[in-house]
């Protein structure tokens, strides 16, 4: 073997070392990188000028339209997370379908389905809803098993549909762009929603005693009042929706301005909600007090966690930059590359075994890691075995609802994190555990449905793209 | 479906959000005043911590920077299409990404010292404070400073080509604004600013880790009280 190609493979498990030590996994890039340009140049397979191009590189990441996206889709999910918008839907959305077995449960789908669209904000989500529908299924006597599974696994939409972290970072590292990854995730993420829907109604229905009815005693809103709160918390949530998406989708804003349409759009929304709170209370509604959410400390935690998510992904976007150089380089991008392409059935091949791949490191990883050290291996062997576009966007929504897995596996993902740390006592982290596996399973799923017809992520791709 | 009619979910989803958050800083108050060369090297740290806190609080505002930005940005641009004439201003948009820039790059030693990103705590949670310090002086300074040396070298390279130096390593002038990098579009900003802020966030990211090393040594010798270690209570949430 080439001593450049053997260099780039003891990296590689260098670094797969010092991460799992503990070092942080940005500085492990960085500095596996620097000890292999050293021992490269005193081999003699690496030339110590070449690192004079890292700057152009980082310079690329500065000025780099797409990345510019990052802030605004943070600060916009940051201000919707403490607009009191998720407890409304919560509240209006569970009364409407609360009557249904499993009723409870598919309001929580179809709230953490709308949130995913308008921010993309899992903590926040998964924590909302483990506040405030956790307790009302555990008292209403649902299995705890399939209450914490519905909320782990519909919070963790947002990152499933657009806009989102996951998506944005995904569709710089492959090259796509990320209009089209926005367009080609929406139905395959409308999809995973409706698996979700069909099985906690179909598991209510079989099982007796998984997912009661609501009781009539427990309706606290009805008639008048319930319509208007319908109304008032979901024709807010899809005009956004709506607004962000048509307009990157129209291709009139680029998706850093949508995203500053969508910070306007849920300033305007906290304020709003303040309103049609009195608006309510002044027509008898006892169930909310009116309160005014856009104080300043909600300005600056907005600020604080956009800050803290830039810098976050900004520094390993730097440090993972100088790896997949020194892999470049020292010749292992190419003969992994070569290796992948010929693993046997081409592309199908590929496809399966990197999805093998995304699956097992997700156990242990988060979508970050994985995004930074995996997509920069794939991505050589996609162009050399002749991916066109349109299979980019198709592998990289596979990659998408794969990487939505890692989130709700347990122990580790971080979904369950959030929901255990603010559920009952009375449920069990073992419940946490075992309800996300169902959904694992229907993710599975998807992910199955999705291989075999590529079609639905074209057409979603031919359906959004309104702008050619 | 709430349990109680009157309780504020979100306040109370933003308190939990925010322990999960926030790092918890162990050891402020010293137990001893330091002396000699430990009270030199605290304030160094403190020193360069003071600088980190400044530069952190300026990113949180510089997020809101970039969305005015942007904002006017879209602003023009349906104004620009409603009266039919062309007002789209180019230098706001490189200002925009330019922003950006700056916020992250002067956030660097901010996210050091927060320890916003991530790290695998597979195995990490279990180890002893002076595990930690170990792995963290021990890889700091063999590998980490070294790279930050290359960074800040071939920055400052970059950097300084971009100020106007000439290739024989010449500087024309002081003025640097007259002969630095211009734009290649002709309504653009300057290049020269934004490749020095290349360069600064590195200084600055290098500065926090010598910080981060001082603390670690403290950990070692047993001056924990000093060290002010950032610790999680929860992986920082990252999406």
């Amino acid at each position: 073997m080439d001593v450049g190609v053997f260099l780039s493979m003891v990296m590689f498990v260098v670094f797969i070392a010092m991460i799992l030590i503990g070092y942080n996994v940005a500085f492990s890039f960085a500095a596996t990188s620097l000890a292999f340009s050293f021992i490269g140049d005193m081999l003699g397979v690496f030339d110590p000028t070449r690192l004079s191009v890292l700057p152009n590189r980082w310079f690329g990441a500065v000025s780099d339209p797409n990345l510019l996206a990052i802030p605004f889709f943070v600060l916009m999910g940051a201000i919707l997370e403490r607009s009191g918008m998720a407890e409304r839907l919560l509240t209006a959305i569970g009364m409407l379908m609360g009557p249904l077995k499993g009723g409870v449960a598919a309001a929580v789908i179809i709230v953490g389905t709308l949130l995913a669209a308008a921010t993309g904000v899992v903590a926040a989500t998964v924590i909302v809803m483990g506040l405030l529908s956790l307790p009302a299924m555990v008292r209403l006597g649902y299995d705890h098993k399939l209450a914490t599974g519905v909320i782990v696994a519909s919070g963790t939409l947002a990152q499933m549909l657009p806009p989102s972290l996951v998506l944005i970072l995904l569709a710089q590292q492959m090259g796509v762009g990320i209009l089209g990854l926005f367009a080609g995730a929406l139905l395959p993420g409308l999809l995973m929603s409706g698996l979700y829907v069909l099985y906690a109604f179909g598991i209510s229905y079989a099982k007796p005693g998984t997912g009661p009815a609501m009781p009539k005693s427990e309706r606290s809103l009805t008639g008048g009042i319930l319509a208007l709160e319908v109304l008032f918390s979901v024709i807010p949530i899809l005009l956004l929706i709506v607004a962000v998406l048509v307009s990157i989708f129209l291709g009139i804003a680029t998706p850093s301005e949508s995203g500053a349409v969508g910070v306007a759009g849920a300033l305007l929304l906290a304020v709003g909600a303040y309103f049609t709170d009195k608006f309510l209370v002044a027509r008898g509604a006892t169930h909310i007090t009116p309160k005014w959410r856009l104080t300043y400390k909600t300005l600056k935690e907005a600020g604080r966690s956009t800050a803290n998510i830039s810098i976050l992904v900004m520094t390993l976007l730097f440090a993972s930059t100088f790896f997949s150089y020194m892999f470049l380089i020292l010749g292992g991008s190419d003969a992994t590359a070569n290796w992948l392409a010929n693993i046997g059935g081409g592309k199908t091949g590929f496809v399966v075994v990197s999805m093998i791949a995304v699956f097992l490191l997700g156990i242990n990883l988060e979508f970050l890691e994985i995004t930074f050290i995996v997509v920069p291996i794939f991505v050589p062997a996609m162009d050399l075995l002749g991916f066109t576009n349109a299979e980019k966007i198709w592998f990289t929504v596979l990659m998408a609802v794969n990487l939505n897995m890692a989130f709700i596996s347990p122990p580790v993902g971080f979904s369950l994190f959030y929901l255990q740390s603010v559920a009952p006592p009375e449920v069990k982290t073992a419940d946490i555990h075992k309800g996300a596996l169902p959904f694992m399973v229907l993710q599975g799923v998807a992910l199955t449905i999705l291989a075999f017809f590529p079609g639905i992520v074209q057409a979603s791709f031919d359906i959004f793209t309104l702008a050619e | 479906m709430t349990d109680r009619p009157d309780r504020d979910v979100t306040e109370e989803a933003e308190e939990v959000l925010e322990h999960l958050e926030v790092a918890h800083h162990e050891g402020i108050d010293p137990i001893e005043p330091p002396r000699g060369v430990i009270k030199v090297l605290h304030a160094i740290r403190l020193g360069i911590e003071r600088v980190t806190s400044v530069t952190g609080s300026l990113s949180m505002v510089l997020a809101w920077v970039v969305f005015g930005l942007g904002l006017f940005n879209v602003i023009t641009r349906y104004v620009a299409r409603f009266i039919s004439r062309d007002i789209i201003v180019g230098q706001i948009f490189d200002l925009q990404w330019m922003t950006f820039g700056a916020l992250f790059l002067l956030g660097f030693n901010y996210g050091v010292r927060e320890e916003v990103n991530p790290r695998i705590d597979f195995w990490w949670a279990n180890f002893k404070p002076r595990t930690k310090a170990w792995i963290d002086l021990i890889l700091h300074v063999t590998l980490l400073l070294p790279f930050l040396w290359v960074a800040l070298a071939v920055t400052w390279n970059y950097a300084a080509t971009a100020l106007g130096r000439t290739f024989d390593n010449r500087w024309l002038t002081w003025r640097v604004w007259e002969v630095w990098e211009r734009s290649t579009d002709a309504d653009g900003l300057a290049r020269g600013p934004i490749k020095l802020l290349l360069f600064v966030g590195f200084v600055l990211f290098a500065s926090q880790i010598v910080a981060q090393v001082i603390k670690s040594g403290f950990v070692l010798i047993g001056r924990k009280d000093l060290a002010d270690m950032t610790s999680h209570v929860a992986p920082v949430r990252i999406e």
